[in-house]
């Protein structure tokens, strides 16, 4: 134990890591942009896609320039969440591009095909698809037709990066269907992989990510070892509770909760190393606590009320 | 700030494609450059910069020479630009300087506005000078050109219309860098240069002081002359009937004009100090036999500080752009 009263506070850590579930995602979406293929990718909530979707976002190279102009290789961004019709969408690709002045949405609408055909959009990334409805899916139809047409002829690639929930995949059924629609989208999905489920961490995985966690907090933790409790917490988070599909895979997000509670709340107690009581009180209150109500009563220490005096 | 990076959080804050103030270019094209650039048309960028109450046709007329109805800071944020760069492209910071006003606007330089171009400034980088906007300038310096303001068509060109694509004819659509490039008269040219060199003159070195010793010089000229020179041919007055004209006598367009008409130049009205009670006003021709005269004391004080004025003038160099 060390004087933890001279510690600075603790500092929890928001790296992007690459871990496996990462390097599977990020591999999906690069051959999909590098072959200009359309995908829709789904993967359990709290897997890391957004975190991966921003990522490869920013090292794309995208770039505004007075002398080169703007380049913008990947186009990513988050399907409308309150329904809406085309517009929202197109709002949505606008406001990709930054600050755009009011204008008609017929004007907009092939201004936006122009400014992805001028920005050298080569992939689309829609994120949370499953919210996309049927007038959405009609206008990136459209869109991705007239960038494909002349004068621009640009085949671009498109990734509708969906959560999904057990063996459902949201959007698969919706293109199964006759419609015409939905026949031409079916169409234009990749041959070999047009429905891909990018799977979460085995115990393998979540050791290695435990390991790196070492290294971020080392400079907090001197004594850090997580390494060693790589099967408890695996096991922990493949709990039906939190793994109610029964993957048996870890998502990124139950595992950096876990961890970084425990080290907060270890931190707190001056300790150099992962308490093992911490780690597991933590763990159960995720696993079979985890819809406990916790009752907020008493006042933080440091509040001080000011009295002043009635006249 | 010309490169934004996607991380950057002026990525969401500024237009899709920038546009950077070219030198000595004036904000009406910047404005159109930058429609250009985003594949908008004409008049989007201003009817996003706009103040509020403000009028987008505002913009075809006198208010484009001084933009008081554009919000500056906003477009210096939506283009990542120092807002310096933008007031460069007004003239607002030198009327402010020789005008002392709290309300600037644009009659303090003309009465009225003519808008034309200079099809090669155009055609080479989509320039609009800032020159263009100054009251009896007809031709373009640079390529001693004369500034066309019809199109072929016959239509007037107009600066932002909802319907035209920037740049061109909002009747017929030809573009303006297609307009025929008619070679200046020589003389007027002449006449021109001295005019140029007045607004220069007023726009580094101006000053109510001075502003108001040129009034008293033009004044006390006339008054001795009893006659001026005529007028340009495109006198930039309303003629009223009765044959007599209207115009703002302290715009700048006025003063500059009147000097010229007057036989006065910029070096007149530094040494200008009032009549001398014994000879003319052109104090520049005053010559003494006294060794230690104070006038030629004065007079040479007053002059030293033309003496860069006048050196870049002789060389042929463009006239300066105040830079606030």
């Amino acid at each position: 134990m060390t004087d933890f009263g001279a510690r600075p506070p603790f500092v929890a850590r928001d790296y992007f890591l690459e871990t496996a579930f990462e390097l599977r995602f990020q591999g999906l979406l690069r051959s999909a942009w590098q072959h200009r293929t359309w995908h829709v990718i789904a993967a359990l909530p709290g897997s890391g896609k957004s975190l991966g979707i921003a990522d490869i976002t920013q090292q794309s190279d995208s770039y505004k320039d007075t002398r080169r102009g703007t380049h913008m290789p990947v186009l990513a961004i988050r399907a409308p969440k309150n329904g809406g019709k085309d517009l929202a969408l197109g709002m949505a690709f606008c406001a990709a591009f930054g600050l755009v002045p009011t204008m008609p949405w017929y004007v907009r609408r092939s201004w936006l095909v122009q400014a992805i055909a001028d920005a050298h959009v080569e992939c689309i990334v829609i994120d949370d698809a499953q919210d996309l409805n049927l007038a959405h899916l009609a206008f990136l139809k459209e869109l991705t037709d007239n960038l494909a047409a002349p004068p621009y002829q640009r085949q671009v690639s498109l990734c509708l990066v969906t959560a999904h929930n057990g063996a459902v995949i949201p959007l698969k059924e919706v293109f199964s269907q006759p419609d015409t629609l939905w026949r031409q989208f079916r169409r234009r999905l990749d041959t070999e992989r047009p429905f891909c489920v990018v799977q979460g961490h085995t115990e393998e995985e979540v050791r290695s990510i435990l390991v790196a966690f070492e290294d971020i907090y080392r400079s907090q933790f001197p004594d850090l070892q997580l390494g060693r409790w790589t099967r408890s917490i695996f096991t922990w988070l493949t709990h039906a509770t939190v793994d109610p599909d029964g993957s048996k895979r870890v998502t990124m997000d139950h595992l950096t909760r876990l961890v970084t509670s425990t080290l907060r709340q270890s931190y707190e107690q001056g300790a150099t190393d992962i308490n093992a009581s911490v780690l597991q009180a933590t763990a159960e209150l995720m696993v079979l606590r985890r819809d406990e109500i916790t009752s907020i009563e008493g006042l933080p220490s440091s509040l001080s009320i000011a009295v002043q005096e009635v006249r | 700030m010309h490169h934004i990076p996607l991380a950057d959080p002026a990525w969401r804050t500024t237009f899709p494609h920038l546009v950077a103030p070219l030198p000595n270019e004036w904000i009406a094209g910047l404005l159109l450059r930058c429609d250009e650039a985003n594949f908008w048309g004409s008049g989007t960028t201003l009817g996003h910069i706009l103040r509020p109450e403000s009028k987008r046709t505002a913009m075809n007329d006198l208010s484009s020479i001084v933009p008081t109805v554009i919000d500056l800071e906003a477009l210096a944020a939506a283009l990542a630009v120092p807002l310096s760069a933008l007031v460069a492209t007004t003239y607002l910071a030198e009327l402010a300087r020789l005008y002392d006003v709290a309300h600037l606007h644009a009659r303090l330089l003309s009465s009225s506005f003519v808008f034309h171009v200079c099809p090669a400034c155009v055609a080479e980088e989509r320039r609009l000078s800032r020159l263009l906007t100054l009251p009896h300038i007809t031709h373009c310096p640079q390529h001693q050109l004369s500034l066309v303001k019809l199109c072929q068509c016959g239509a007037p060109l107009r600066l932002f219309h909802r319907q035209a694509r920037p740049f061109t004819c909002h009747k017929c659509g030809l573009d303006w860098k297609n307009l025929p490039q008619q070679k200046m008269d020589p003389e007027r040219m002449e006449v021109e240069q001295h005019l140029l060199s007045s607004y220069d003159f007023f726009f580094t070195k101006g000053t109510p002081a001075l502003l108001a010793s040129t009034l008293r010089l033009i004044y006390d000229s006339v008054v001795e002359k009893g006659e001026i020179r005529v007028p340009l041919p495109d006198e930039d007055v309303r003629v009223l009937p009765g044959g007599r004209s209207s115009q703002r006598a302290t715009s700048l367009g006025y003063l500059v004009h009147a000097l010229w008409q007057l036989d006065l130049s910029p070096r007149d009205v530094m040494v200008y100090a009032g009549p001398l009670p014994w000879r003319s006003i052109k104090w520049m021709t005053f010559q003494c036999p006294e060794p230690n005269c104070p006038y030629v004391t004065m007079i040479r004080d007053r002059t030293r500080i033309l003496d860069d004025t006048e050196d870049h003038v002789q060389q042929g160099e463009p006239p300066k752009v105040f830079e606030p």
